[in-house]
């Protein structure tokens, strides 16, 4: 597949309608990264030819979905990306950078039987080009009540986490909160996980409740690690979230999760010869209606050094407020992050944060925003700068 | 013969409220589903696809109207509150978040809603009132149907 095949196949896009009915498969081929990769741009590059099918396959009788009906499961297969401009205010020269390119895909393998895969390109620490395989899992659904994941998943932490992850499209504002950087960009938590996930919904009357349990890896040895392919200890992260949205029209959601896992020891660091007892509490609210947007989290994270007697605490929250008026949404954030003083698995380096964040989303097309923000950021008093973005994000 | 013409005028008054206005919008399931009755809690739920199984069990397939038919800008207004482009953001926000595999089937007339819920025992559609026939089943929401004052899906009044 070439490149400029894939250039090819992004520019008539999908009608919505169209993505809905697109049926091209190919299943199977998911053994190795190259394949998935190779998979995902021979699906993009045909999707805008694919047959359409609508009301006209009627289901034959006997037939629960359309799954049934196809010789072959479909693919679903969306792309988000951004673009943006960077003034960093601190002396660094500003600069243009390609953000996250992000191939997302999902197909319906049976009635009760799903998978899906993420996978990013993104510039490394160096400009070169890293691919990550952010996500992927199988998902088998019988009932509202329980479903089951196995694979690499998002950390179901509080709400940002799982809701926005990698389509800067979908969020309202450029970056993530300073408490959800990705593991690779030095954040505090650990976002991705691989294990297995247990998670439901079940309808209180009006209310609804929803849970997630999940048994993972965990940590790795060193904060950027995700134990994709093994894990470094026998002790697994166990993870125990639930939300609650009192009315599924008035947008309030409420939750929170406890995680506890043991994080192993890195040898090569005098500082971390012993394991790290660590327990993450978090709590969330989020308030999404028409126009109005109001999300707060906090996180608490608690490393114990037992052999040491020493714990370590780290308190990181945000609050984001937003108003939507026609196209245009004025936001503002206020983020902090207080690192646990000397907490040998951070490293001991890390600053605290108190950023305000103010900015402007335009939405001039449905698919395609802009975003503008300024930060002021106060990581120590009498250290404060400014620094500002330009962003475009899309999906395709 | 007096308690003949009371029961005929409780009849024909029943029939009267029964009957659905021009722009009704029916809810329509398969014949072989058992449910009947939905309240309107659940078929928020239903169509914001919060609830995917029927209580009997069987994934929900949920048949929606193509942008720009009247019974989808009823739907809009009444279940979702939305705006199409809303709507249609909201289906990607669920399928990123790995809540739904696929996006709902969209079918482009009330004939083709009435098709595929005929033969598709899990779906779920929304017609005009006045092209329910025997081959779907028609779903009251609250204990209310076409006709009846109160109903959900009922035409805007001009």
């Amino acid at each position: 597949m070439t490149v400029a095949g894939a250039k090819r196949s992004l520019s008539p896009p999908l009608r919505f309608e169209e993505v809905s009915t697109l049926r091209r498969a190919r299943p199977g081929g998911f053994e190795s990264t190259a394949s998935l990769l190779a998979l995902s741009f021979v699906c993009l590059a045909t999707a805008p030819t694919a047959a359409l099918a609508q009301e006209s396959a009627s289901l034959p009788p006997g037939h629960a979905t359309p799954a049934d009906e196809s010789p072959t499961p479909k693919l679903q297969i969306r792309g988000f990306g951004n673009i943006d401009f960077l003034h960093h205010g601190d002396g660094t020269p500003n600069n243009f950078a390609v953000g996250e390119l992000d191939f997302f895909t999902t197909s319906q393998l049976s009635e009760d039987v799903s998978v899906l895969a993420e996978v990013v390109f993104e510039p490394g620490d160096n400009d070169e080009p890293l691919i990550d395989i952010e996500r992927y899992q199988i998902k088998y659904s019988p009932s509202d009540l329980f479903n089951v994941a196995f694979g690499r998943m998002h950390s179901a932490l509080g709400y940002w986490n799982q809701t926005f992850h990698h389509g800067a499209w979908f969020q309202t504002t450029a970056f993530r909160p300073e408490i959800y950087h990705f593991e690779d960009e030095g954040g505090v938590l650990p976002v991705h996980e691989v294990g297995v996930q247990v998670s439901g919904t079940k309808a209180l009357g009006v209310p609804q409740l929803e849970y997630n349990v999940s048994v993972t890896n965990g940590r790795g040895i060193v904060r950027t690690e995700v134990e994709t392919f093994r894990d470094s200890n026998p002790a697994k992260a166990v993870n125990l979230w639930l939300g609650l949205t009192p009315r599924p029209r008035a947008g309030l959601k409420l939750g929170g999760a406890l995680r506890f896992d043991m994080i192993p020891p890195n040898p090569a660091n005098e500082a971390r010869k012993h394991e790290l007892k660590e327990r993450i509490v978090s709590g969330f609210l989020a308030f999404e209606r028409g126009r109005q947007e109001l999300l707060a989290e906090v996180i608490r994270m608690r490393h114990e050094d037992a052999p040491n007697a020493r714990t370590y605490t780290t308190l990181g929250y945000y609050v984001q407020a937003a108003y939507r008026f026609g196209r245009l949404k004025p936001y503002y954030r206020f983020d902090s992050v207080d690192h646990g003083a000397g907490d040998p698995f951070y490293g001991g380096g890390d600053d605290d944060i108190r950023r305000h964040t103010l900015g402007l989303r335009a939405d001039p097309w449905i698919w395609v925003c802009i975003k503008l923000e300024f930060s002021h950021n106060d990581p120590a008093p009498g250290e404060s700068f400014g620094a500002g973005a330009l962003q475009v994000a899309f999906t395709f | 013969m007096s308690r003949i013409v009371a029961v005929g005028l409780v009849i024909a008054a029943s029939l009267v409220g029964a009957t659905a206005r021009a722009g009704d919008v029916a809810l329509i399931v398969n014949p072989a589903n058992p449910e009947a009755d939905v309240s309107s809690a659940d078929l928020v739920n239903i169509f914001l696809q919060q609830q995917q199984h029927w209580r009997a069990g069987g994934r929900i397939y949920l048949i929606l109207q193509e942008t720009g038919s009247p019974e989808k800008a009823l739907v809009l207004r009444r279940v979702y509150r939305m705006s199409d482009v809303q709507l249609k953001q909201f289906w990607l926000g669920k399928l990123y978040r790995g809540e739904i595999a696929s996006f709902p089937r969209i079918a482009s007339s009330n004939a083709a809603v009435k098709r595929i819920v005929a033969h598709a025992p899990h779906a779920i559609g929304f017609i005009d009132a006045s092209a329910v026939d025997a081959s779907v089943k028609r779903l009251k929401v609250d204990g209310r149907q076409p006709g009846d004052p109160g109903y959900l899906l009922a035409a805007p009044v001009n």
